[in-house]
């Protein structure tokens, strides 16, 4: 083969490729983001106190000196992109287990403990939550 | 000196086919038209070149001030240099002593230095005609969108001689160590194969670092800045850490940093001097090393050489299976003929590989997906298609040997057809591991992969018998004779155009049938119309032979 068909054929592979990508792609979508507007607490065996702050009780049901307290939460709106949370204690008490994925929060010894359960993402929309052992 | 000319005119006559015709026979309609016609070519490389510097200069890829910097003119020129030079090496390693013509010009009454004056020289006016063909005319597309003086393109016809002279010098003092090369490539087949098996090994190596540097997500719209920065950091480098070379070429560039075009005097006659002063020297110390030594180097038939054979029992093969046999031995015996046919081998296959592996890592639409399909008809054809030039002149190349065919004691058929047998085997074997690939790497029923590369084949088939059919009804026995090889075979040129129009044409229609239609309906169409050619041209192939070799 001659030096310049070699050539040419050089430049025609290249320039595929820069064709293919000029012309060849899908247009972009590029995502609207959806940000959480509100954290809602859906335990219903959470009262207020005179602070305003809302707290619960965790219960030891076995009897084995293990208290078990089970979050549950709704992140509006429903098509938020990012819909989960992390779950911090925010108190001194530190023998305590949070389970953010399943919300299950454990009290290895008696005490009252301060959660603060925030959606992840931008948005910084959070909410808190003091459980005391019964 | 008037033997030197005769010498000259005598290989040139031989090189452009002049026939013996006086002057008046010529018609002056023919001489317009040629002349018009290289104007014309001329004027088309200009144009193209001239619009890629355009396009390249508003999108802002070499600078961000929308205009073409004198670093990318250098960088390409070097990069044609480079590569003019090396096959400058190898074919003045051929032309000097390896061609067959060397036995009658040596016979001359001439010295053996003025048929090596002459070689050269003949070399010289083939290398200025390929640089007027491409790097005059992108030289010039240069000056006018950069606005330079009229003065500069007469210059630039000067330089072209320059460059052509540079070239030929170290073409031809590399030729010497070139031939002694060749030779010993020639006598020593593990050398071949060690050296084979490297090339294989460091493009396999080469193509596979490059397939893991290919970025995710290639979308050079989005990523157009982040790719401009990068080529004109590229183009920074050059000018710091190549300056000597960069300084050199400004030759052609002048220094426009300092006052628009010093033309011709100063810096730029400077260094047009220091080109000549080089050229001189190469060809001085060639012209030093060789006269002692090229009446030998070009007189000794190379062939008798070898090691003496270990003698064999003498097998007898049918005599279509002896013909493709002695083909066979051919082009495994040849070096150049053997390389070639491994660069085609494994080159389909490889670059379909990286292809497909730099679409597959782009986000295409359907459309995208058909261009892809496309393009990779394009490229395999491309490749095939063109390694059939061969194939134009691979009865003349027998030269005045060529009437052999006709006193062997069997069909004319098996001789002709065999001759065909090696490159095909190779292309065969070569598209196959295209179609592998094109299993794995495309998004395409299995199906209809086995029917493109089918029809692929069955059109490389049909254009290989168009090619064979050139040279037997148009040998060129005369280049040949002579030269043992040919830059002006006027059917090699018509084989590679209609590969080109052949190329596009099938993988234009088969993006349009494929936009047009999902089903794999499309692929049989082709495959039918592919078959049909195939039978057209292998008919008319078959006639032909059996016009041409008709005994009275």
């Amino acid at each position: 083969m001659k030096k310049s068909v070699v050539i040419l054929i050089a430049i025609i592979y290249v320039a595929s490729v820069a064709l293919v990508n000029f012309f060849g792609l899908k247009d972009k979508q590029y995502a609207i983001e959806v940000d959480v507007q509100e954290l809602v607490l859906l335990n219903e065996d959470t009262k207020t106190n005179s602070q305003g702050m809302k707290w619960a009780e965790a219960k030891d049901e076995d009897g084995d000196g293990v208290w078990e307290y089970q979050l549950e939460w709704q992140v509006l709106p429903e098509n938020a992109t990012d819909k989960t949370v992390s779950i911090t204690n925010t108190s001194a008490k530190k023998d305590v287990e949070i389970n953010e994925e399943t919300g299950l929060i454990t009290f290895k010894s008696r005490g009252v403990a301060t959660f603060k359960i925030e959606a992840n993402g931008s948005s910084g929309i959070s909410l808190e939550l003091m459980i005391k052992t019964s | 000196m008037t033997n030197l000319l005769i010498l000259v005119k005598m290989q040139l006559k031989e090189q452009f086919n002049f026939k013996r015709r006086s002057l008046k026979d010529i018609s002056v309609f023919k001489i317009v038209v040629s002349i018009l016609a290289e104007i014309l070519k001329f004027a088309l490389v200009t144009v193209l070149c001239g619009a890629f510097l355009f396009i390249s200069s508003y999108l802002g890829l070499f600078s961000v001030m929308n205009t073409v910097p004198a670093s990318v003119m250098s960088m390409v020129f070097y990069i044609m240099l480079a590569v003019s030079v090396v096959s400058c090496t190898v074919g003045l390693t051929n032309s000097l002593y390896l061609a067959r013509d060397n036995a009658v010009l040596l016979t001359l009454p001439c010295t053996p230095i003025q048929v090596y004056l002459s070689k050269l020289i003949i070399f010289f006016i083939f290398e200025l005609k390929r640089n007027l063909s491409f790097i005059v005319p992108l030289f010039f597309a240069y000056y006018y969108l950069s606005g330079y003086p009229v003065a500069m393109y007469f210059w630039m016809l000067v330089c072209a001689v320059l460059i052509s002279l540079f070239t030929v010098s170290l073409g031809a003092l590399l030729s010497i160590p070139g031939m002694y090369i060749a030779n010993m490539f020639r006598q020593r087949k593990l050398l071949q194969a060690i050296v084979l098996a490297s090339a294989v090994t460091l493009v396999t190596v080469a193509l596979f670092t490059g397939i893991a540097m290919i970025p995710d997500n290639i979308d050079l719209v989005a990523t157009w800045q982040n790719t401009c920065r990068q080529v004109q950091n590229v183009l920074a480098a050059y000018e710091k850490n190549f300056a000597v070379l960069y300084n050199v070429s400004k030759m052609m560039l002048g220094d426009l940093d300092i006052v628009y075009i010093t033309f011709p005097v100063g810096l730029i006659a400077l260094r047009a001097l220091a080109v000549l002063g080089v050229s001189g020297a190469l060809f001085g110390t060639g012209l030093l090393c060789v006269r002692p030594l090229f009446y030998k180097m070009a007189s000794k038939p190379l062939e008798h050489l070898k090691r003496r054979a270990r003698p064999h029992k003498n097998v007898l093969l049918p005599p279509w299976l002896s013909a493709i046999w002695a083909e066979l031995l051919t082009a495994f015996k040849s070096p150049d003929r053997l390389f070639f046919n491994v660069a085609m081998l494994i080159s389909p296959s490889m670059l379909i590989f990286l292809l497909n592996k730099i679409f597959a890592k782009m986000d295409t639409s359907m459309r995208g997906d058909n261009m892809v399909i496309a393009f990779n008809i394009l490229v395999i054809l491309l490749l095939v298609l063109n390694a059939n030039t061969y194939a134009s002149s691979i009865y003349s190349r027998d030269g005045r040997s060529s009437y052999l065919i006709k006193t062997q004691p069997t069909s004319y058929y098996m001789l002709l057809i065999a001759k065909l047998v090696p490159t095909t085997l190779f292309v065969g074997v070569s598209l196959i591991g295209a179609m592998v690939i094109m299993f794995n790497t495309l998004a395409l029923p299995t199906g209809s992969t086995i029917m493109l590369i089918i029809g692929i084949v069955a059109v490389y088939l049909a254009h290989l018998f168009f090619c064979a059919e050139l040279d037997l009804m148009n040998p060129k026995y005369q280049l040949y004779a002579s030269m043992g090889a040919s830059e002006n075979n006027p059917n090699e040129a018509t084989a590679t155009v209609t590969a080109f129009l052949l190329a596009f044409g099938i993988a234009g229609v088969m993006f349009l049938l494929m936009t047009e239609s999902t089903s794999s309906f499309v692929f049989v169409k082709f495959l039918v119309v592919a078959l049909a050619a195939l039978v057209w041209r292998s008919t008319l192939l078959f006639r032909n032979i059996k016009l041409y070799y008709k005994e009275k």
